[in-house]
C-alpha cells in the first residue's frame, strides 16, 4: 500500500508541476497582453510596395460556403493587378466545382483548379495549387471564412520585414449565437488569438501560423520543403519548419476573419481530436530540431515545446484525477503534515484552474464582449468534454504509433450555413461582419446571425 | 514612419497598469490575508455556527461540537457532530439511492452532450463510492472527519482568495476601486458559501453515508469555489467591458 500511495503522490506532483507551468505561462501572457501599450502593428508602416499575392482556397464539398468566400475575396480592396484567387475544387461531389467555374468565368482574377485524382486532404490540395501560384506571397483561407475588405492588405503588411516567413490573422466565429458550444468556442478563440497569439508575437516567441487566415512567403515555403501533405495539421507542421530554419512568424490581431465554429459536440470532438493528433505528431517530429536549432533563443525553444506539448496536458490531468481519487480513499493521505504543501496544492487548484479563465475574461474585456461572457463558467463543461476527446484521440494515436498502422484520413469539418450564393455580403448582418473586419464595430453582430 | 491614422479597431489596446494600481492590489491582498489569518478562530466559530444552524433548520439533529485540528499553523476549529448513515443499517436505501442517481445521471448524459464527460466522471465517483461502501465496510467517515477535511481545504482557500481577487478584479479592471469592492465581496461570499456547502454535504452524509461523499467532495469542494469565482469574474468582466467601450477608438492614432 505504501508503494501505491507513493506512486499516486508522484503522479499528483507530476500533474501539479506540469499544469502549474502552463498556468504560469497563461498568466504571464495575459498580464503582458493586458498591459501592452504599443503592440507591434505592421499596418503603421508606409512606403511598402505591396507584392503580388495568390490566394489559395481549398474546397471539398463546400457548396454551402464556396460562393460567399469567393465573393468576399473579390470585394477585397487589394490591387487586382497583383492578385489571383486560386479556388481549388478538391474532388467535390456537390456543386462546389460548378460555383468555382461560375466565378472564374465572371472574374478574371479567379482561377479554378479541379482535382480529381491524387492524395486527398488540404495539404495535398495546397501542394498542387502552390505549383500553379504566381504570387510572391501565398494567402490561405478556409472555405467557411469571411475575409473583410482590408484583410489582404493587413495580412500582407508584415511581409515588409524580409525575415517574416508567415503571417497569421485572427479567427472569430460568427455563429456564436447558434448554440452554447459555439458561444463557448467564441470565447475560447478570443482568448487564443487576442491574448495568446498577440502576447507571443509581442514577446518575440513564435505565434502559430494557422492555415486558415494567413499567408506564407512563397520563397520561404520552397526553402523549407513545401507543404506536408501527410500531416493532419499542415499549418503547425509548416510553422515549426519555418522557425527552425530561421524564419519569423508574425501575427496581425486586427486582421479579423470570420469562421463557422462547430455547433454540435460531435463535430467539435472530431475537430479537436484531429488537432490533438496532428499537433502531437508534430511534437514527436520537431522536438529534436527545435532544441538543436541556432535560430531560436532558449525562451523561444521552451515556448515552442509548450505549444507542441499542449495536448499532453489532458492525459496528465486525468492521471492526476486518478491519483487523487485513490488518495481520497486512503485515510493516511488526508493527514497532510505540511501546511506549505497543502497551501501549494490548493493554490495550484485555484490559480491553475483559473488561469485559462483569466485569459478568456481578459480577451472579453479587450474585445468589449457582450453578455456572452456570462457563459464563461459553462466552459468548465467544455473543458471536461475536450479533455475526454483529446485523451481518446491521443490513445488512438499512440496505439497506431506502437502498432505501426496508418494514421486516420482527413476529416472535413461540417458546415452549418444554410445556403451560399455570394449574396451574404449584401444583407445588413453580413455587411456588419465586413465592417468589423475593416475595423469598425461588430458589437451587435451576434444579434444578426446569417 | 507612421501613418496619420490606421484602421480603428473594436478592441481596446490595453489596460493601464500603473505602479499605484499594482501596489493597491498587493496591499489589499496582504490586508485581507492578514485579517483572515488573525481572525481565523472567530471565522471557524462562525463557519460552524452557520453550518450547524442550517443542519438544525433542515431537521438534522446535531450533538454539540467537537474540536478538530485544521493545521498546526491554523489551530483547531469546532465541528458540528451529526449522525452518519452506515451501509449495514439499510442496504436497501443505498441500492435505491444508487440506482436512482445513476439513472438521473444517465438521462443527463443522454440529453446534454456537452456535459457527457463530466457526467461520466460523476458516475465513476458514485460507483467507486458504492463499491467501497459494500466491499470495504470498515471504511467510515464521521461528520467531524469530513468537516476537518473540508476546513483544511477551505481555510486555505480563504487565505489564497485575496491574491486571486487582486489579480482578477483589481489588475484586470479599468476601475481599480470597484475591483477592491469586488475582492472584499467575493471574500465574504466565499466564507458564507463554504458553510452552506458544508451543511449540505453533512446532511447528505447523514442520509446516505459514504455514497455521495466523493461526488460531493469533487462537485462542491474546490470546483464549487472555482465556479463562484468564475461567475463573479464574468459579471465583473461584463461591467468592465461596458465601461471601456467608449475608449475603443482612442488608440487608432
Amino acid at each position: 500500500m505504501a508503494v501505491l500511495i507513493a506512486i499516486a503522490n508522484g503522479c499528483l506532483i507530476l500533474t501539479v508541476v506540469v499544469l502549474s507551468a502552463y498556468a504560469i505561462r497563461h498568466y504571464w501572457f495575459t498580464l503582458y497582453r493586458l498591459t501592452l501599450r504599443h503592440p507591434r502593428d505592421f499596418m503603421e508602416v508606409v512606403g511598402f510596395v505591396t507584392p503580388r499575392i495568390s490566394v489559395l482556397v481549398p474546397m471539398h464539398n463546400e457548396e454551402k460556403v464556396a460562393a460567399d468566400v469567393l465573393q468576399a475575396l473579390i470585394e477585397c480592396d487589394y490591387d487586382w493587378n497583383k492578385l489571383e484567387i486560386l479556388a481549388i475544387n478538391d474532388r467535390s461531389e456537390d456543386r462546389t466545382g460548378e460555383i468555382i467555374d461560375e466565378f472564374a468565368a465572371k472574374h478574371s482574377i479567379v482561377k479554378a483548379i479541379h482535382r480529381s485524382e491524387g492524395a486527398g486532404g488540404k495539404g495535398a490540395a495546397l501542394l498542387e495549387a502552390t505549383s500553379q501560384a504566381t504570387g510572391e506571397i501565398l494567402m490561405l483561407f478556409d472555405a467557411d471564412y469571411f475575409p473583410g475588405r482590408a484583410m489582404l492588405k493587413m495580412l500582407v503588411a508584415p511581409f515588409c520585414d524580409p525575415e517574416v516567413g508567415a503571417v497569421m490573422g485572427r479567427v472569430i466565429p460568427h455563429n456564436t449565437g447558434a448554440s452554447v458550444l459555439s458561444a463557448l468556442l467564441g470565447l475560447e478563440r478570443a482568448a487564443g488569438y487576442q491574448i495568446g497569439q498577440q502576447a507571443r508575437f509581442n514577446l518575440g516567441v513564435t505565434p502559430q501560423f494557422g492555415g486558415t487566415v494567413g499567408g506564407v512567403r512563397a520563397s520561404a515555403l520552397r526553402a523549407v520543403g513545401g507543404w506536408n501533405a501527410e500531416s493532419l495539421t499542415e499549418d503547425t507542421d509548416l510553422t515549426f519548419r519555418l522557425v527552425v530554419n530561421g524564419w519569423k512568424v508574425a501575427y496581425v490581431n486586427r486582421a479579423e476573419c470570420y469562421e463557422e465554429a462547430p455547433e454540435s459536440w460531435q463535430v467539435r470532438r472530431t475537430q479537436i481530436g484531429r488537432w490533438a493528433t496532428g499537433h502531437t505528431d508534430c511534437l514527436h517530429r520537431f522536438w529534436p530540431a527545435l532544441l538543436g536549432t541556432r535560430h531560436l533563443s532558449p525562451a523561444q525553444k521552451i515556448d515552442a515545446l509548450f505549444v507542441l506539448a499542449c495536448y499532453w496536458t489532458a492525459p496528465t490531468l486525468v492521471l492526476g484525477w486518478i491519483a487523487s481519487l485513490f488518495l481520497f480513499f486512503t485515510p493516511a493521505a488526508h493527514q497532510v503534515p505540511l501546511f506549505a504543501v497543502a497551501l501549494a496544492f490548493v493554490g495550484y487548484q485555484l490559480f491553475g484552474n483559473q488561469a485559462t479563465f483569466f485569459e478568456l475574461g481578459s480577451a472579453a474585456l479587450l474585445d468589449g464582449n457582450s453578455r456572452r461572457v456570462y457563459l464563461m463558467p459553462l466552459n468548465l463543461l467544455n473543458f471536461f468534454a475536450s479533455t475526454g476527446a483529446i485523451c481518446s484521440a491521443l490513445l488512438r494515436y499512440y496505439a497506431r504509433r506502437i502498432s505501426g498502422s496508418q494514421g486516420p484520413g482527413w476529416h472535413k469539418t461540417r458546415r452549418y450555413r444554410a445556403k451560399g450564393n455570394g449574396n451574404l455580403f449584401r444583407n445588413g448582418a453580413a455587411s456588419l461582419f465586413i465592417q468589423g473586419a475593416n475595423g469598425l464595430y461588430t458589437r451587435n453582430v451576434e444579434a444578426h446571425q446569417p | 514612419m507612421r501613418r496619420d491614422s490606421i484602421y480603428p479597431h473594436r478592441a481596446i489596446r490595453s489596460i493601464e497598469l500603473t505602479p499605484e494600481r499594482i501596489l493597491a492590489a498587493i496591499l489589499l491582498a496582504v490586508l485581507l490575508t492578514v485579517t483572515v489569518y488573525a481572525g481565523r478562530d472567530r471565522l471557524f466559530v462562525e463557519h460552524n455556527r452557520i453550518a450547524a444552524s442550517l443542519l438544525e433548520l433542515s431537521g438534522i439533529p446535531t450533538y454539540g461540537a467537537a474540536s478538530v485540528e485544521v493545521f498546526p499553523l491554523l489551530g483547531s476549529a469546532d465541528a458540528a457532530v451529526t449522525d452518519t448513515f452506515h451501509y449495514h443499517t439499510s442496504p436497501l436505501r443505498v441500492v435505491i439511492l444508487l440506482v436512482s442517481s445513476v439513472l438521473a445521471l444517465l438521462i443527463l448524459h443522454r440529453r446534454v452532450h456537452l456535459a457527457r464527460n463530466f457526467v461520466v466522471f460523476l458516475l465513476i465517483l458514485l460507483l467507486l463510492a458504492a463499491g467501497v461502501m459494500v466491499f470495504f465496510q470498515a471504511f467510515e467517515l464521521q461528520s467531524t472527519e469530513f468537516t476537518q477535511i473540508w476546513l483544511r481545504e477551505e481555510a486555505l482557500v480563504w487565505l489564497i482568495l485575496p491574491w486571486f481577487s487582486a489579480s482578477l478584479f483589481i489588475l484586470g479592471r479599468p476601475d481599480a476601486w470597484v475591483g477592491v469592492l469586488w475582492a472584499i465581496g467575493v471574500q465574504a461570499f466565499g466564507f458564507v458559501w463554504s458553510a452552506v456547502r458544508l451543511a449540505f454535504c453533512l446532511a447528505v452524509i447523514h442520509f446516505s453515508g459514504l455514497l455521495f461523499v466523493p461526488l460531493l467532495w469533487f462537485a462542491l469542494g474546490l470546483l464549487a469555489d472555482n465556479i463562484y469565482l468564475l461567475v463573479f469574474y464574468s459579471i465583473s468582466t461584463r461591467q468592465a467591458a461596458a465601461k471601456t467601450w467608449g475608449k475603443r477608438l482612442s488608440w487608432q492614432f
